[in-house]
C-alpha cells in the first residue's frame, strides 16, 4: 500500500497521460542515476543544482532525493542531504528541513526492506531524526509533515507487531494484537493532528503565484500531497485494524466499513489525482473483503476504463484487473469467461516486463485459475477442454518460474492440471524457485528473531525456545535452498539474483565456520563483480574468512593464507580505496606485516588508513611498537650486523613519532575520557620514554592529572583501578621511573613499592607472596633490559644515573630493620643481579661496578637462604628455595667462583637430577670455567666431575642434554641450545690447544657437530636459533681459514649430496 | 457476459486451434506457424503465405500443436538439465495416440538423450542409453535433434573407450554448416585423445580450434573451451605455468553468464596448480566449481574427485569424506568416481 501510494500520489491523470515537461527534471535525474557511477552521483547532482537557478533548487532537491530513493540508493540520498548542510544555493527553510528529509529517507528505506531487524533499526533512526527536527520548532507545514511521518513509523511498528502476533502461540497472540491496535490508535491521533495542521497550512497559502515564486508553488503542491498522504494513511489504519481481528468478525467488518468509507471520501476529494485513483482501488478492495462484489467490481470497472497509456495508468489498471479477476472467479459470481477474456486480453497487450511483475504474475495465475474453473464445466473429452487445459497449464507453469506469492498456488494448479513435476512441496527444480524458498526461509528466520527479541523483553522462556527452534529450522532451510539454487540451471537468471544468492551462500559458509569455502565465494564475487554491492560485501567476508582460516590453521607454515590475505587486501585497496573496507584491509595487512617484521609494508599500510578512520590510532600504536621492537632488536645485534647509528636513530625517531601520533589520536577519540585502550597507549608511551632515557617525560605522562595512568590509579578511577592487569604495570613503571630520576625520587619510589604490595594483597590473591615475587623478578628483568638498551645506545650518563638510583634504593630496602619479606628480598637480589649484568661483558667479565652488584646480589640471596633455614615458613615453597640456590650459584659464577657455583648446582641436582634449567646452568658454568681452565670445556660437553650413585656425572653436560631432548618436540629449543653450546665448547677447546694441528682437528669436529645437526634438522629450530648457528659457524670458518659464508656452506653441501643421491638412484 | 466478450473468447480459442507449432528461438519472440520441413540444419515454418527458414543452432525448443499432455514438462526438464525428471515426466506422457512423426521423434530423442546424459554423468547404463541413441540416429536422420544425438553418441563411445567409433559421429558435427559445431567436433576429438593420455595429439586438435576464425559468440565460447582443454593437457605434460597463464586469460575475457566455461576454466586451473605441486591453490580453484558452478555434472564430478584428494592432503579428513560421498551419491557411475 505504501509503495503504491509513493508511486503515484502526486501525479494527476493529466500529467500521467501527457508526460509533460514538468517530468523532465525527474527524468534527467533518472538518467543521471542510470548512467553515472554511484560514487559520482552526489557530485554530479550538486553540479547540476549549482548551475540551475536558486528558484528551482527546492524542486531539484526534492526530485533528486525522490529519484535516489526510487532507485533504492537510500544511503546516497542521506549522504547527499548531508552535503546540503553547507551548500550556499539552498534556502534556509530547506536547510532547516534537512533532518526531517533524512528521517523521511530512512522511513522509505525501512518500508523497502524485508529484514525485520534492519527495518526496526531504520525506523528507530528515522524517528530520532524527525523528533530532533520537531524540537527545533519548524514551520507549521513541515511540523505537520514530520508529525505525519512519526505516525507512519508508529503504523509500521504496529504492523510489524501484528505480523509477529499472527505467528505467536495462542497464549500471547491476543495480547500482542491488542497492543498493535493501541499503537494503531496512537498513530491515528498523530495523523489526525497532522491532517488538521496540513489543512490549516494549505489554507494559509495564496491561491495564485507570481512568476519567480516557483519554490512557493512547489511547496504548496508538496503540502497538498502531504495532506492527501495523511488522509490516505488514516484510511489505511482502519484497514490494518481490520486485519488484527478474526476475519469475518463484527470488529473486522466494522473496521473494513470505516476504511471503505474513508477511501471513498478520499476518492471523491481527489478524483483527478493519482491518490484518488489508488483510494478507489482500496475502497473496492475493502468492499470485496466485506463480500460486496457488486460495489467492488464497480470501483474496479471505473479504474479499468481509465484512458491513457502512461506506465502509471497501466499500473493502476493492472491492479484493478487483478482485483476484478478475483471477484469474477468467486463461486458466487462464476464469471469465468469474463475473467478469461479480460485476463488474456491484458496479457496479449501488455509488455513482457509488465506481465512478469507481481501484478502481471497475479493476472496470469488468476486467469489460469478462471480457465480451470471454466473447463470444469465442459466435456472432458472435448477439444475445448483440452485446449483450455493446455492454456491454463501454460499460464500456471509460467508463474511457477518466478518468485512471489503466486508461485506455490500456481505450482499446485499446474499439478492439478496434469503438469506433474512441479508440486508445491517438491524440491525446487529451478533457480528462481529455489531462491524464492530460500528468501522465504530468511524471512521466517528474521521474523523468528524479531519474535524472540520481543519475548526476551517480557522474559517468556517458552516462547524464546519456540522462536529459537523456528529460527534454527528456517536458517537450515535458507542455507539448503540458497546452495541448491546455485546447483540448478542459472541460464537466464538475473545476475543480481545469482550474485545475491552467492553472497548469502558465502555468508552462511562463513557463519558455519567453513572459512576457506566462504573465502572462495566471497573472493570470486569481489574479483568478478567489483562494481556491485555483492562484490564489495564479498570482499569483506572473504577477508574475514581468510583471517579466520589463518588463525585456525594448525600448520606451522601459514604463508599460503598470508599471501591470500595480502592479495585480497591489495584488491580491496584497489577497488574500494575510499570505503571503510579499505581501512580494514590495510589494518589487517599491517598486523601481518608486523608479524613478518616487514617494516616497509607496515609503514605503507599505515598510510592507507585514513586519519579519521577509527582503526588508525590503534594501528599507529601497533606500528609504533613494532618499529620500537625492531629498533631494540637491531640495537642488540653483533657489531658486524648492527645498522649504522644514523639508521638506528631514524628507526627510533620514526617509532616514537608514530606512537606519539597514535596516542594523540586516541586522546582525541576518547574526548578526554579515560578508556582502557587509551591508558594502555599512554603506559606504552611512558615506558618507551623511560627506556629511551627520557625519565622526566615518562613521569609527566604517568602523573598527568587528567589522563596520567598513575594519577588516575591513585584517584581510584575505575578504568585503571578496577582493571585486573593495569595497576601492577602502572606501579612497576612508576617505581622504575622514580628510581631512575636524576636525582632519584626515593621517597616516592618507596611509596609506590608499598602501594604495589598493598594492591597485590588487596586483590585477594591466595598466593599473594608468590605473585609479588614474580612481579619483582619481572621488574628486575625490565630494569636489566633498560640498562642494556642504555648501554647499547651509549647513554653512559643515563646508565650511571639509573644504576646508582637503584643501588641507593635497594640498599635502603635491604637495610631496613623491619618489613622485608621473601618477595622484597627476592626483588633486591634480582635487581642487584640485573644491575651487575648491566656491567658484565660476555668476553671480559664484569667491571668493578658489576662485581660490586653481583656481590650485593649474592649477599641478598644468602640472606634469603639463611632466613629460610631458620624459619621454614619464610620461603613460600620448596621450589622457590631451589630457585634462589641457583640464582646464588649464578652470582658465584659471575664473580669467577666457579667451583663454589658448581657445588651449589650439583647439590640441587642430586635431589632433582632431571631439572633441565639446573643441568643447563651446570654445563654453562663448566663452559664459563673453560676460560681459565681449558679442561672444563670437556666437562661442559661430557659431564662434570661429581658422580651420582651409578657413577654417572651429576652435571650431565651438553652431549647428554642434547641426546635426551632430541626426540621430544617440547624440548626442541633446549636441544638446539645444547647442540650450539656443545659445538661452541669444542671450538673454544680447540682454540685453546697449543698444538695447532690438534686444535684444528677439534675445531673441525665442532663444525661436524653443526653439520650433523643441519642434516637432521635443516630449519635449525627456527630463525633465531639459525642465526646463532650461523654466527658460530662463521667463527669456526674464520678459525679454519675458510670462506666465512656461514650456513650457506651447509646448504650447498646438502644440495650436492641430494644431486649425487638422485644420480645414483637413476643410475 | 456481453456478446462481444463471448465472441472474443471464441476467437481466442479458435486462434489457439489454428496456431499450430511454436518454435522458441534464442533471444527472440517465439515463432508460431506450421512446420513444413525439417533437417539437421534447419526447420521451415509456414506462417500464412510466408515461409521462414530457421537454423537449428538458433532453436531452443519446438512445441507442436498436437503435443500430448505432459510433453512440455519433459522439454523444460531436459532444457534445465534435469535428466532424471525428464525420464520421470516421459513416463506420464500418453504416446499411444500420437500420430505426428515429429512428436514421436521428440519423445524418442528426449528418452535417449536424457538416459545418455545421465549415463555420462555416471548414473545409469551406458549400453542401454547407447542403444536408444543408435536407434534414434538410424531412424530419424532428418530430425533437428540429429546433430545433438551424434554428439552424445560420440561422447558415450569415448566414455566406453572406443575413440575410433566416436570419431565417426564427431565428424558429422564437423560436417555441419555451423562454425561452432565444427569447432566443437574438434574439441570433442581432442578430449577423446586426452582421455587416452595422447596429449600431443590432443593439444594439436585444441590448437586447430584456437587458431580458427571465430566470428560468432558461440564460436568464441568454443575457443575458450579449447584453451581450457589445452591447458589441462599442457599441465599434464609438465607445462603448468603456461597452462595457468592461458586459463587466467580466458577467465579475464569470459562472459560472466557462461557458467559452463567457468566450471571448465576453474577445473583447468585446479588441475594445472595440482600438476605443479601447489595443492592449496589447486584446492581453491576446484572449490570454485564445487561451490559456484556445480550445475554441470561432468565438471562438478571432476572437481569433487580432486577435492576428495586435496582435502585429505590438507589434513581435513571430514571434508575429503564429504567430497567423496557427494561424488559417489550424485555421480555414482562417473569416471571420476572410479577408485574413489
Amino acid at each position: 500500500l505504501a509503495a503504491q501510494l509513493r508511486q503515484i500520489l502526486n501525479v494527476s491523470p493529466k500529467r500521467l497521460a501527457d508526460d509533460t515537461m514538468e517530468f523532465f527534471g525527474c527524468n534527467r535525474m533518472q538518467w543521471l542515476l542510470n548512467n553515472c557511477r554511484r560514487t559520482l552521483w552526489c557530485c554530479a547532482a550538486l553540479a547540476i543544482i549549482n548551475t540551475t537557478q536558486r528558484a528551482t533548487a527546492y524542486e531539484q532537491v526534492v526530485a533528486f532525493v525522490d529519484a535516489l530513493c526510487a532507485a533504492g540508493y537510500y544511503d546516497s540520498a542521506i549522504d547527499y542531504l548531508d552535503t546540503l548542510k553547507s551548500a550556499s544555493y539552498i534556502s534556509d527553510d530547506m536547510r532547516a528541513s534537512l533532518p526531517y528529509r533524512q528521517g523521511d529517507v530512512l522511513l522509505r528505506q525501512a518500508e523497502a526492506t524485508n529484514d525485520a531487524g534492519v527495518k526496526a533499526k531504520l525506523l528507530a533512526e528515522a524517528a530520532d531524526k524527525i523528533r530532533a527536527f520537531l524540537q527545533q520548532s519548524p514551520p507549521a507545514d513541515l511540523a505537520a509533515a514530520a508529525t505525519g511521518r512519526l505516525a507512519t513509523i508508529e503504523v509500521e511498528n504496529a504492523r510489524s507487531l501484528a505480523t509477529v502476533a499472527r505467528t505467536s502461540p495462542a497464549s500471547t497472540r491476543d495480547s500482542k494484537l491488542a497492543e498493535a491496535r493501541e499503537m494503531f490508535d496512537q498513530a491515528r491521533k498523530q495523523l489526525t493532528s497532522a491532517e488538521t495542521q496540513f489543512a490549516a497550512a494549505l489554507d494559509a497559502m495564496p491561491k495564485l503565484f507570481a512568476a519567480g515564486e516557483e519554490d512557493k508553488k512547489q511547496q504548496k503542491n508538496e503540502l497538498a500531497a502531504e495532506l492527501a498522504k495523511t488522509q490516505f494513511a488514516l484510511a489505511s489504519i482502519d484497514y490494518e485494524l481490520a486485519k488484527t481481528y478474526e476475519p469475518g468478525s463484527a470488529e473486522a467488518k466494522t473496521a473494513l466499513g470505516q476504511a471503505a468509507e474513508r477511501f471513498t471520501k478520499l476518492y471523491d476529494q481527489y478524483r483527478t489525482r493519482g491518490a484518488g485513483l489508488i483510494a478507489l482501488l482500496w475502497a473496492g478492495r475493502c468492499q470485496q473483503e466485506l463480500g460486496d462484489a457488486k460495489k467492488a467490481l464497480g470501483a474496479y470497472q471505473d479504474l479499468l476504463e481509465l484512458p491513457g497509456k502512461s506506465p502509471e495508468v497501466r499500473s493502476i489498471r493492472a491492479k484493478a484487473l487483478r482485483q476484478a479477476l478475483e471477484v469474477w472467479s468467486l463461486p458466487e459470481e462464476r464469471k469465468y469467461e469474463e475473467a478469461i477474456n479480460r485476463g488474456n486480453e491484458w496479457l496479449t497487450t501488455e509488455t513482457r516486463t509488465a506481465s512478469n511483475d507481481p501484478d502481471g504474475l497475479a493476472i496470469r495465475y488468476l486467469t489460469a485459475l478462471a480457465t480451470q474453473k471454466h473447463i470444469a464445466t465442459l466435456n472432458r473429452n472435448s477439444a475445448d477442454y483440452r485446449r483450455g487445459q493446455q492454456a491454463a497449464l501454460r499460464l500456471a507453469k509460467h508463474v511457477t518460474r518466478y518468485p512471489g506469492e503466486f508461485k506455490r498456488p500456481a505450482a499446485q494448479l499446474a499439478e492439478s492440471l496434469g503438469g506433474g513435476a512441479d508440486s508445491a512441496d517438491a524440491e525446487p527444480t529451478t533457480f528462481a524457485a529455489a531462491r524464492q524458498r530460500a528468501v522465504e526461509s530468511l524471512e521466517r528466520m528474521q521474523n523468528a528473531r524479531m519474535g524472540r527479541d520481543i519475548s526476551k523483553q517480557t522474559g517468556e522462556e517458552e516462547e524464546i525456545a519456540l522462536y529459537d527452534k523456528q529460527e534454527a529450522e528456517a536458517k537450515a532451510d535458507a542455507v539448503h535452498y540458497f546452495k541448491l539454487a546455485l546447483q540448478l540451471d542459472l541460464a537466464g537468471a538475473p545476475i543480481e539474483d545469482v550474485n545475491s544468492t552467492r553472497y548469502y551462500v558465502c555468508y552462511f559458509l562463513y557463519e558455519g565456520g567453513q572459512y576457506i569455502d566462504a573465502a572462495v565465494v566471497g573472493e570470486y564475487l569481489a574479483r568478478s563483480f567489483p562494481n556491485t554491492a555483492e562484490g564489495r560485501q564479498g570482499a569483506r567476508l572473504a577477508m574475514a574468512s581468510w583471517v579466520k582460516a589463518y588463525t585456525e590453521s594448525r600448520e606451522a607454515d601459514k604463508s599460503f593464507e598470508m599471501a591470500r590475505i595480502n592479495a585480497l587486501a591489495d584488491l580491496i585497496l584497489k577497488h574500494w580505496p575510499d570505503q571503510p573496507e579499505a581501512a580494514e584491509a590495510a589494518a589487517t595487512q599491517l598486523s601481518f606485516a608486523i608479524q613478518q617484521r616487514d617494516l616497509d609494508k607496515v609503514l605503507s599500510c599505515l598510510e592507507q588508513i585514513p586519519a579519521d578512520n577509527p582503526r588508525r590510532a590503534d594501528s599507529e600504536m601497533r606500528a609504533g611498537q613494532a618499529l620500537w621492537a625492531s629498533y631494540l632488536k637491531s640495537l642488540f645485534l653483533p657489531d658486524e650486523e648492527r645498522p649504522s647509528e644514523e639508521e638506528l636513530t631514524k628507526l627510533k625517531t620514526k617509532a616514537f613519532e608514530i606512537l606519539q601520533a597514535g596516542v594523540e589520536r586516541m586522546k582525541e577519540q576518547a574526548e578526554g575520557q579515560a578508556t582502557p585502550t587509551l591508558i594502555a597507549a599512554l603506559l606504552s608511551l611512558a615506558q618507551i620514554n623511560l627506556e629511551m632515557g627520557n625519565t622526566a617525560t615518562s613521569l609527566e605522562v604517568l602523573e598527568d592529572e587528567s589522563l596520567g595512568p598513575l594519577a588516575l590509579l591513585r584517584a581510584g578511577n575505575p578504568v585503571v583501578a578496577e582493571n585486573p592487569a593495569l595497576p601492577v604495570e602502572v606501579y612497576k613503571l612508576a617505581l622504575r621511573a622514580y628510581v631512575a630520576s636524576d636525582p632519584p625520587r626515593i621517597e616516592e619510589a618507596e611509596r609506590v613499592m608499598n602501594d604495589l604490595e598493598q594492591a597485590v594483597k588487596a586483590s585477594g590473591d591466595a598466593q599473594a607472596s608468590e605473585t609479588l615475587t614474580r612481579i619483582y623478578i619481572s621488574l628486575g628483568r625490565e630494569l636489566q633490559q633498560q640498562l642494556d638498551e642504555l648501554r647499547a645506545s651509549k647513554k653512559t650518563k643515563e646508565l650511571k644515573t639509573v644504576s646508582q638510583g637503584f643501588e641507593t634504593f635497594l640498599s635502603r630496602i635491604m637495610g631496613r630493620s623491619a618489613g622485608n619479606t621473601w618477595s622484597s628480598l627476592a626483588w633486591v637480589a634480582e635487581t642487584f643481579f640485573s644491575l651487575g649484568s648491566g656491567f658484565d661483558d660476555p668476553a671480559k667479565g664484569p667491571s668493578p661496578d658489576g662485581v660490586r652488584y653481583f656481590e650485593q646480589a649474592a649477599k641478598a640471596y644468602d640472606e634469603m637462604l639463611s632466613r629460610a633455614a631458620s624459619d621454614p615458613s619464610f620461603a613460600p615453597n620448596p621450589d622457590a628455595l631451589v630457585g634462589v640456590q641457583l640464582r646464588s650459584a649464578m652470582c658465584l659464577r659471575k664473580l669467577g667462583k666457579y667451583d663454589e657455583s658448581l657445588a651449589k648446582i650439583a647439590s640441587v641436582l642430586k635431589a632433582r637430577p632431571a631439572m633441565l634449567p639446573a643441568q643447563m646452568m651446570g654445563a654453562e658454568t663448566y663452559q664459563a670455567k673453560g676460560a681459565v681452565d681449558k679442561e672444563a670445556y670437556a666437562h661442559a660437553i661430557l659431564g662434570g666431575t661429581e658422580k651420582d650413585a651409578k657413577n654417572q656425572p651429576v652435571i650431565w653436560g651438553w652431549a647428554k642434554l642434547s641426546k635426551l631432548t632430541m626426540s621430544d618436540e617440547r624440548f626442541a629449543d633446549t636441544f638446539h641450545q645444547s647442540r650450539i653450546k656443545m659445538a661452541e665448547s669444542r671450538y673454544l677447546y680447540g682454540r685453546k690447544n697449543s698444538d695447532k694441528a690438534k686444535g684444528k682437528r677439534t675445531i673441525n669436529a665442532a663444525k661436524e657437530d653443526l653439520w650433523i645437526t643441519y642434516k637432521l634438522y635443516p630449519d635449525l629450530g627456527g630463525e633465531a636459533r639459525s642465526q646463532e648457528y650461523n654466527r658460530l659457524l662463521v667463527q669456526i670458518q674464520r678459525a679454519l681459514g675458510e670462506k666465512t659464508v656461514g650456513l650457506e656452506e651447509f646448504r650447498r653441501r646438502a644440495a650436492a649430496a641430494n644431486k649425487a643421491a638422485t644420480a645414483a638412484a637413476g643410475g | 457476459m456481453s456478446n462481444f466478450r463471448c465472441l472474443l473468447l471464441v476467437a481466442l480459442m479458435a486462434s489457439v486451434a489454428g496456431a499450430s507449432d511454436t518454435i522458441r528461438v534464442k533471444g527472440g519472440p517465439p515463432m508460431i506457424g506450421a512446420i513444413v520441413k525439417m533437417s539437421p540444419d534447419e526447420v521451415v515454418v509456414e506462417q500464412g503465405p510466408l515461409k521462414k527458414n530457421i537454423p537449428v543452432n538458433q532453436i531452443v525448443v519446438i512445441e507442436y500443436d498436437e503435443d500430448p499432455t505432459g510433453l512440455s514438462v519433459v522439454r523444460s526438464a531436459y532444457n534445465e538439465a534435469r535428466y532424471a525428471d525428464t525420464l520421470a515426466a516421459l513416463k506420464k506422457v500418453d504416446a499411444a495416440g500420437v500420430k505426428r512423426d515429429e512428436i514421436i521423434q521428440d519423445i524418442e530423442f528426449y528418452r535417449a538423450a536424457a538416459a545418455s546424459r545421465l549415463a555420462l554423468g555416471g548414473a545409469g547404463s551406458t549400453k542401454d542409453a547407447g542403444r536408444m541413441l543408435v536407434q534414434f540416429e538410424g531412424k530419424h536422420s532428418g530430425s533437428y535433434h540429429y546433430l545433438e544425438a551424434c554428439e552424445l553418441l560420440g561422447d558415450l563411445l569415448v566414455s566406453a573407450g572406443n575413440i575410433d567409433a566416436a570419431q565417426k559421429y564427431y565428424d558429422k558435427l564437423a560436417d555441419s554448416q555451423f562454425p561452432e559445431l565444427k569447432l566443437k567436433a574438434n574439441i570433442l576429438q581432442a578430449r577423446a585423445l586426452e582421455s587416452q593420455k595422447d596429449y600431443d595429439k590432443a593439444i594439436a586438435k585444441y590448437d586447430e580450434v584456437i587458431s580458427a576464425e571465430a566470428s560468432t559468440k558461440e564460436a568464441q565460447a568454443q575457443q575458450y573451451a579449447a584453451i581450457c582443454g589445452k591447458a589441462t593437457a599442457l599441465a599434464a605434460t609438465g607445462k603448468s605455468d603456461e597452462a595457468i597463464k592461458m586459463v587466467e586469460e580466458v577467465l579475464s575475457k569470459a562472459d560472466a553468464a557462461d557458467l559452463e566455461l567457468h566450471a571448465r576454466a576453474y577445473n583447468a586451473l585446479g588441475s594445472s596448480y595440482r600438476a605443479a605441486g601447489k595443492k592449496k591453490e589447486a584446492l581453491l580453484w576446484y572449490l570454485h566449481t564445487d561451490l559456484l558452478f556445480s550445475g554441470f555434472p561432468e565438471q562438478h564430478a571432476e572437481a569433487l574427485a580432486a577435492l576428495a584428494d586435496l582435502w585429505a592432503d590438507a589434513d581435513k579428513a571430514d571434508r575429503a569424506l564429504q567430497a567423496r560421498s557427494t561424488l559417489k551419491d550424485r555421480y555414482p557411475g562417473s569416471r571420476w568416481a572410479q577408485n574413489k
